[in-house]
Formats: C-alpha cells, structure tokens, sequence
C-alpha cells in the first residue's frame, strides 16, 4: 500500500468513526430528552399529591398522600425524587417532617448510607448531601468520616450535611477538617453556625489551636453566634494572639457582642501600640458596639495621622446617636481645615443623605 | 378571600405556594420573574403580592420598590420571600417599602397564616 492509499485509508476510517460518533452522540441526546418528557410527564401526574403532603398541615391530614407516595412504583417514584429531595431544604415546620417520613418511607436515608462508599465521588458526594438534608442524628459519624475523603466536593458536602444534622460532637472535627485547606474557610464556617451554641467548647478550645485560620474560623463564629459568655476569651485574642488577621476578626466579634467587657477591649484596641489593621477595625466595630461612651475616643481617632482609623472612627459616630453627632458637628467647627474636619464633615454628609436630606453643613474648601 | 401574585423563580417553591394559598381560599396569580411581576400588578390588580428577592433580571426588591413609586400600586401590601435571615438584607426589604418578610426555609403553613395577617392589617 502506498502513501496516498494509506492517506485515502485513513482519512475513510477517520470520517466513519466522525458519522458513528455523531450517530451516538445524536441518539443519546434524544434518549435523554425522551427520558426527560417520559419523567417530566409522570412527575406532573403526581406533583400534587407531593404539593398536597407538603401543603398539608401535619396529622391526619398527611396520612392519605404518605401512604400513596409511599406505594408509588419505582419508575414514578425516581420521577419526583428529585423534588422530594430538593423541597427538604426548602420547607420547614410540619412540612419538612412530613417530607422525612416520606423519603424514608422510600428508603432513602438506607440508599444514602451505603452510597457513602460507592466507588463515585458524585455519588458519595450526593449521600452526603441528602444525609444532611435528612438530619438524622445517625449519619453525623459516617459523615464525619468522609470528611477525609480524597475528593474535596465530597468533604465539602460532609461539612454542610454535618452541620444540617446538628450533632454537638461534630464541632471538633469540622474545624479540624481546615487542616491544610482540605475544606474552604466559608464552608467550615457555616456549619459551625448551624451548629449554634452546642458548638462553642470546641470553639473556645479552638482559640487556642497552633493553626491561625482554625483561630480565626473559631472568632468569627463565636461573634456571629452572640456568643456573649465568651466575651472574655475573645477580648484575650484581641490583645495577645500572635495573628494580626485573627485579631482583626476578634475586634469585629467583640463588636457584635457589644458587652461592657468588648467596649474596654475594644477602646484599648484603638490605641497607637496596636497593629494598623486592628486599630481600623476596633474603630469600625465601636460605631456597631453602639455605646455613647466610646464617643470621646472615637472624637479623638478623627485626628489620627492613618487614614482609615480616622475614616471608621467618623462613620461609627455617625451610628451612635446626638452625642456623637454632637461631636462631629463640633469637629467640623472647631478643626476647620484638618483632616479631622473633613473627615466628620464626610460622615455628617452621609448621615444627611442616608435620612434623605442634603447636607446641614457646607463642604469644607479644598486643601 | 383574596387574589395573591406571586412572583417565585423556583418552581418547586412556587407550586408549593399555590397550593397552600388557593387550599385556604385565595385565588393566585403566579410568575416566575420581578418583571412579569411588575406587569401584572398593574394588569390584573391583586389584593397582595408575595416577592421571592432573588429572582432574575429585577429582584423582588426592585419590584417592591417601583410597586411603592407608583401611585397606583403605592398601597399594595407586599411580603418578601428572602433565604437570608441576615439583619441587613431584611431591613433593605422593609425599607424598600415590604410589609412582611419570610425567611426561606419556610412552613407553608406560616406563609398562609402571615398571608392572611397582611392582609386583615391593611383591610383593617
């Protein structure tokens, strides 16, 4: 065979495997679509019995729909088991509990547990999911196994369902699934706060971990979750951890918390021995603590020579009431020409706007 | 009892909705979009409209707002359907002009019950 039959060769085999190719690919498409209107179309015959057992109100009223969806046939059942599935974390009250009774009916949580060590990662990442979304306190120690699964989406679903499920003993190991960035900061995050309260020994404890990002997981949600109790061993992070970050975090913490011992703390965090980047956010946090009495400090950072503790000191009394406007209005008169001026004109300024008016004082002359 | 638009992306969530107004006697007018929304305010002139904030094209935010600066729906009650419980994002809402919000995930059987609350206020 010479060069130009071998090169006629193969371009023939190359265009039958592009027909055969295309002839696959065309088939599966309209396999798929068919699939699709045969499920959509089985789906819409029993939506509403699913709206009915959702809709209904608990009780009896529930009984009839549970026990027809309960009975479908396979075929229709994996029609509307999406839904189902989907409809969990969206409802909650009667509607949700009636929705667990259903898909356990349908063995879902069963299917879902040994699916955790299928050989597909989608696969052991949608058990997590939906083990989760089931919020069976059983499934807290399987899914904390698979927080060291190989495949990160899996882990991440092992977080959230965790978090779903409740169980006050998962708050340790979630932290400590941050270990080396094996699941994202958000993620770790969330599920602690879905945790709320049951999670807080492990976070304290977590205040003190070698790891700073674990340090600053542990801040932050202690702040969001009004953790007032630990006030005090966040004020000790304000003051001494070795990361300027978890610092930061534990300023802005303390003024969510908002106790007499986060003013203090908060005030001392303001002053010139501290980093530049705690001082802006201990200056922020004062304006959201809302105590009159960090007025006259916050009066005094609208001459500090950095730019942004004097920016936040300026927009935090502008949220602390007539005291504090009181106080940059007199700012304004008395420092005409400082940046200290400009600074409180700036926040009266947007204080004026925000009440929908224009503003009372006339923009200082540029400098 | 009263006709309801509803304006919710998710299907799921706006089938739910259906049932459980039209079950306790309402007649819904349902959308899937801030702007067909927007247009059947005007069009079919509902007693109360229930937003889902997050929707494509105009949020149910903006719709709540242009639904406030128009003299003709001005005085329509509206409640926000919203999956963020945070502070800021509900305040946004109620100062956008929103009577009542409901955080997702929701009973259906609260949304009925704060549904017909709105609705006695402002009739009242």
């Amino acid at each position: 065979m010479n060069t130009a039959q071998l090169v006629s060769l193969s371009i023939a085999v190359l265009a039958v495997a592009v027909v055969l190719l295309g002839l696959v690919i065309v088939t599966g498409r309209a396999l798929n679509r068919q699939r699709e209107r045969r499920d959509a179309r089985l789906s819409a015959d029993v939506r509403p019995l699913l709206m009915e057992l959702i809709g209904g109100d608990g009780g009896d009223e529930i009984s009839e729909p549970l026990l027809l969806l309960a009975a479908l046939d396979e075929r229709v059942w994996r029609a509307v088991e999406p839904s189902a599935i989907s409809m969990l974390g969206k409802v909650s009250g009667n509607a949700r509990v009636a929705l667990v009774r259903l898909l356990e009916q349908r063995g879902l949580a069963r299917t879902a547990s040994r699916d955790l060590s299928g050989l597909s990662a989608v696969r052991r990442a949608v058990a997590a999911h939906v083990l989760g979304l089931l919020g069976h306190a059983e499934a807290a120690f399987p899914l904390v196994r698979m927080l060291s699964d190989r495949n990160p989406e899996v882990r991440a679903a092992a977080v959230r369902g965790l978090g779903q499920v409740g169980a006050a003993g998962a708050a340790g190991p979630i932290i400590s699934s941050m270990t080396g960035g094996r699941v994202p900061f958000q993620l770790v995050a969330q599920a602690l706060i879905r945790l709320g309260p049951k999670a807080r020994p492990a976070l304290v404890e977590t205040l003190s971990d070698g790891d700073p990002a674990k340090r600053a997981v542990a801040v932050e949600v202690l702040g969001l979750t009004g953790a007032v109790e630990n006030a005090r061993a966040l004020v000790d992070v304000l003051a001494g951890d070795s990361s300027a970050d978890v610092r930061v975090r534990a300023a802005r913490a303390l003024g969510r918390l908002g106790t007499p011992v986060c003013l203090d703390a908060l005030i001392h965090a303001t002053g010139p021995d501290h980093p530049h980047a705690v001082r802006v956010e201990a200056a922020s946090a004062l304006g959201d603590l809302g105590s009159p009495r960090a007025v006259p400090t916050l009066q005094q950072l609208l001459a500090d020579s950095h730019y942004h503790v004097a920016h936040n000191a300026a927009r935090s009394l502008a949220r602390l009431g007539k005291p504090a406007t009181a106080a940059l209005t007199e700012t304004v008169a008395e420092r005409a020409g400082t940046p200290a001026a400009s600074h409180a004109w700036e926040a009266l300024a947007i204080q004026d706007l925000q009440a929908g008016r224009l503003p009372r004082l006339p923009a200082p002359a540029a400098r | 009892m009263a006709t309801v638009l509803v304006a919710e992306d998710d299907a799921d969530i706006r089938d739910l909705i259906i049932f459980k107004l039209e079950q306790t006697g309402h007649a819904v007018i349902a959308v899937g979009d801030g702007l067909s929304a927007l247009k059947l305010a005007h069009e079919q002139s509902p007693e109360i409209v229930l937003l889902d904030v997050m929707m494509p094209g105009m949020s149910g935010i903006d719709v709540c707002r242009a639904l406030r600066q128009d003299p003709e729906t001005a005085g329509l009650p509206i409640i926000l359907l919203t999956a963020r419980a945070q502070e800021s994002d509900v305040e946004t809402g109620l100062t956008a002009g929103a009577d009542d919000y409901i955080v997702k995930p929701f009973s259906p059987r609260v949304l009925a019950d704060r549904v017909h609350s709105v609705l006695a206020r402002t009739r009242a």
